[in-house]
């Protein structure tokens, strides 16, 4: 604590006699783009090779009938188990969901309590996500303040990459290779797609 | 420090055979796309003012949002400590890691790292380190340092990592990408990247799963939220902040902004200025503190902050355009200027870090082309200064050969005829070139004109355009 | 428009073609061009080698020069630069008074919205616009919108039209490697294109260029923009 004190007041000192100047107040963007349609741009040219898609679907049903169709092997119990031999720390995909999306940037934007619940999004090799369309925003300045109960924001645009060695661009690097993307229109409910997602009961193949 | 003076440095940078081709291309390609990124040029220039006028009334105001970040972060649940210098720093980070009876620790990359010389101290006490982010890995594998403020290895050719990745990572080329000779096809050049991309990536993964501690820096402190945010492309920052028990952040206090709506310009300049994209692959804004430690660093910082004339260097966001731009950067590297920081802000910043004896003769290299003025993306006029800083060494100097000759100069300004009349010494000064060290060092590669029959003023005056005027006005 | 005509030092000297034509150039598009003969050097050379004080001297000389005129002409993006932005830091007593000043193509464009010149030269044209006239003038799209107008003129864009040529004053001379490094890669970028001329708005840029290529034997003829306005070329 006493250090704190001391850089504080080094720092009071320092500034003391430093040309006052006020906050410029917010940034305004007027872009009269469609944002949907930008976002799917955006998120399609972030994986120009196969790394990213894009699908929009009517409801929480067609989204579901959408995934099993999409993911059939993965409905099995042991999906999340990766191939340890080429990857031994990743599982095959992890599925979440979007609390926002930036149309401009090609964003999605993860609010969570803590950054190790983010692990969906991270250790696996196929990231996908699910959102309402009604959470595209167009540029970064118009995100809202985190979700309640978030401490932690992760925003991603595209798939994890290098370009460390002469510059050439290296998918993945050390996270997901491929990012998938499903937009509902009208409510998303994650909690119930989730559980149908993986429940036994509900299973469609396998 | 003795003798080592750019111009010494630049020599031995120089001749490095290939090392200039390799840093322009690589910097072409980032300024490319950089501009391509750029959409709306009114904009973004607004966001640079914007930006701008954020860090300078972050700094104006900078303890009363210093103490608000750390009370903010600290009910988040953040360890906060403050280190006055690199010593103390250091001595903390080996503190945190005894506490938690840490041997291995992984990096993300951070240049206050560097700074502080935290890996060798760590090391010395028995840690292992590894550095996460591949360029950094195969600089720290190299045994150098960072060649650039963004990109670590961006001096390095694929050759040179494939001998280094054989000896060090007991790498093999698979047999489909082998080739003849010491240079590798260019067809091959980037595939032998992305295999050689695959085993880093299998290396570090075990040293993700093993580590204990993970280090990052902060590319921004939010003070209203007491968040910090770190920026890649790679995750290996998210992994290291993730998986191990422990994450220290280290960052210098100017990284920090008052809000959390401030974040977005600053998202919307750094990256594109850095590498071109609109944002890098993932941005983290972490608030679950949970016993994570930041440690707050000066160094040197808070005197700059006194410098009324100089602090607006502390609103670097530390992007690295400046370097991609520079044309000094561009023929020497990151490595040709002696420091940590390198690039046209490293020669501003660094006489106020590292001292004026040690760094005083950076500003002076420089044409003061200004194109690192124009690309910052906070608008600092990196170039002015550099101007400033030769002004305070000129001060700083007793009488010199140099000022002699420019107060003779200056003297001959303030009378015509004898300004005139000292330039007609110029066809002798060419004949005698190989005696006037001045002219010596012009045409040693380059041709001088020839000098007309007559000047331009002695036609004007021939032609009596002058006199006219003045009879006129009186 | 009243105009005062600042010939730089070393154009003066080097390049009095290149006064010539600024003054047909000024003189063609309607203004009353006046030369005084008491003009030195704009102070620029002590001020990069940090010597504030002698290049407020220089300063004082060049305002007392150049009093009673709308507007100061230079073909010189760097001596412009150096006045419009750079005088105002001097130190000293008093406060300087200069009227505006202004580079060329930046006076054209800019104050008499004048753009085309009757200007013919033909062949194909590298263009290297100074760097002080596009970072410290913000400028540099001027001599293009100059260059665009003349009949018969290709321009040919390289890789390289914004790097810095490597001259910069004292630094050409004090880093002598460096500045050849910097002027060689510029020079490398041009061999593979196909271009008749090179058409500077500095002829320090030009200067530099010249002498690199001239050593090397690689042609390079070197225009300024003011020798194309005034047309006196085909
Ligand atoms: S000085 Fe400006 S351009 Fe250079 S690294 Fe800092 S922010 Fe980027």
């Amino acid at each position: 604590m006493r250090r704190i004190d001391e850089l504080l007041q080094r720092l009071r000192d320092a500034s003391a006699a430093l040309p006052a100047i006020e906050h410029p107040g917010p940034f305004d963007v007027p872009d009269e783009r469609d944002p949907l349609a930008l976002l799917e741009e955006r998120v399609c040219a972030l994986g120009p090779d196969g790394e990213s898609s894009f699908a929009i679907v009517e409801d929480n049903d067609a989204l579901l009938t959408r995934l099993r169709a999409d993911y059939p092997e993965r409905l099995r119990a042991e999906w999340v188990v990766g191939d340890e031999a080429a990857a031994p720390m990743f599982y095959r995909f992890g599925l979440t969901e979007a609390h926002h999306l930036v149309a401009r940037s090609g964003t999605i934007v993860l609010d969570v309590a803590r950054a190790l619940e983010s692990l969906s999004s991270l250790v696996v090799e196929e990231h996908v996500v699910v959102a309402s369309v009604d959470r595209v925003v167009m540029t970064l300045d118009q995100l809202p303040p985190l979700a309640r109960g978030a401490k932690t924001r992760i925003l991603i645009s595209g798939p994890s990459r290098t370009a460390d060695i002469e510059k050439t661009l290296v998918i993945p690097a050390h996270g997901p290779c491929r990012t998938a993307l499903y937009l509902v229109r009208g409510t998303l409910d994650f909690g119930a797609l989730v559980s149908r997602f993986f429940s036994s009961s509900d299973r469609g193949a396998g | 420090m003795k003798g080592k003076t750019l111009e010494h440095r630049a020599r031995r940078q120089l001749s490095q055979s290939g090392l200039a081709d390799t840093l322009y291309r690589a910097t072409q390609r980032a300024v490319d796309k950089r501009n391509a990124t750029i959409e709306d040029h009114a904009e973004w220039e607004r966001r640079r003012d914007h930006a701008r006028q954020i860090k300078l009334h972050t700094l104006c105001r900078i303890d009363e949002l210093l103490a608000q970040f750390i009370e903010r972060a600290q009910a988040n649940g953040f360890v906060v400590h403050a280190a006055l210098d690199a010593e103390e720093a250091r001595r903390i980070a080996l503190r945190i890691c005894r506490d938690h009876g840490v041997t291995r620790v992984i990096k993300g990359k951070s240049m206050v790292s560097e700074e502080i010389a935290l890996n060798p101290a760590l090391e010395a006490a028995g840690i292992e380190v590894t550095e996460s982010d591949l360029g950094e890995l195969i600089v720290q594998l190299l045994g150098q340092a960072p060649a650039h403020i963004t990109a670590p290895a961006i001096h390095l050719a694929v050759e040179e990592i494939l001998t280094l990745f054989r000896e060090r990572l007991a790498y093999e080329l698979p047999s489909e990408l082998r080739f003849e000779g010491a240079a590798i096809p260019p067809r091959q050049r980037s595939a032998i990247a992305r295999d050689l991309t695959l085993a880093a990536r299998r290396f570090l993964q075990r040293r993700f799963l093993r580590a204990q501690l993970g280090f990052s820096g902060a590319n921004f402190l939010i003070a209203d939220s007491g968040r910090l945010v770190l920026l890649e492309n790679e995750a290996n920052i998210r992994l290291s902040t993730t998986l191990p028990r422990v994450h220290v952040a280290i960052a210098g206090f100017d990284k920090l902004i008052p809000s959390h709506d401030d974040l977005a310009t600053f998202l919307h300049l750094l990256p594109t200025s850095s590498t071109g994209q609109r944002l890098t692959s993932y941005v983290s804004e972490i608030g679950d503190g949970d016993g994570r430690h930041i440690i707050l660093l000066d160094n040197g910082r808070s005197q700059l902050l006194a410098d009324a004339e100089h602090y607006d260097l502390l609103s670097c966001i530390r992007c690295g355009a400046c370097s991609n731009v520079c044309p000094i950067f561009r023929n020497i590297g990151g490595h040709g200027y002696g420091g940590v920081y390198s690039g046209p802000i490293g020669a501003a910043l660094l006489p106020h870090l590292g001292g004026i004896d040690a760094y005083g003769d950076l500003p002076f290299a420089s044409s003061l082309c200004g194109a690192c003025s124009s690309i910052c993306p906070v608008g600092i006029p990196i170039h002015e200064r550099l101007l400033e800083w030769r002004e305070r060494a000129q001060r700083a100097r007793g009488t010199s050969g140099e000022k002699l000759i420019a107060r003779a100069f200056a003297w001959l300004i303030e009378r015509p005829a004898w300004f005139a009349a000292a330039a007609t010494t110029y066809p002798l000064a060419q004949s005698f070139s190989r005696l006037l060290p001045v002219l010596r060092r012009w045409s040693s590669e380059r041709d001088l004109p020839e000098m007309p029959r007559q000047t331009f003023l002695e036609w004007i005056a021939d032609e009596g355009r002058e006199t006219q005027r003045r009879e006129e006005e009186r | 428009m009243r105009v005062a005509l600042f010939v730089p030092c070393f154009i003066n000297q080097l390049f009095p073609d290149v006064g010539r034509a600024t003054l047909a150039v000024l003189e063609n598009a309607g203004c009353e061009v006046y030369v005084p003969l008491g003009q030195t050097c704009c102070g620029q050379p002590p001020f990069n080698s940090g010597l504030v004080d002698e290049a407020r001297r220089a300063a004082d000389h060049f305002a007392a020069q150049f009093q009673g005129v709308d507007a100061i002409v230079t073909p010189s993006g760097s001596c412009a630069a150096m006045v419009r932005c750079h005088y105002p830091s001097l130190p000293g007593q008093t406060p300087l008074s200069v009227p505006p000043t202004y580079e060329l193509c930046q006076f054209l464009v800019d104050v008499l919205n004048r753009l085309d010149h009757g200007a013919t030269l033909v062949g194909r044209g590298l263009i290297h616009v100074g760097c002080h006239q596009r970072n410290e003038l913000h400028s540099g799209d001027a001599p293009f919108a100059l260059l665009r107008r003349v009949s018969g003129l290709e321009l040919v864009p390289s890789l390289s039209d914004e790097w810095c040529c490597g001259f910069g004053g004292t630094f050409s001379v004090n880093y002598p490697r460096l500045s050849v490094a910097m002027g060689s890669r510029k020079l490398a970028a041009y061999e593979p294109l196909d271009y008749n001329f090179l058409i500077t708005t500095d002829s320090s840029c030009g200067m530099q260029l010249q002498g690199l290529a001239e050593r090397r034997n690689q042609g390079l003829r070197v225009l300024h923009v003011a020798e194309v306005l005034a047309g006196a070329h085909s």
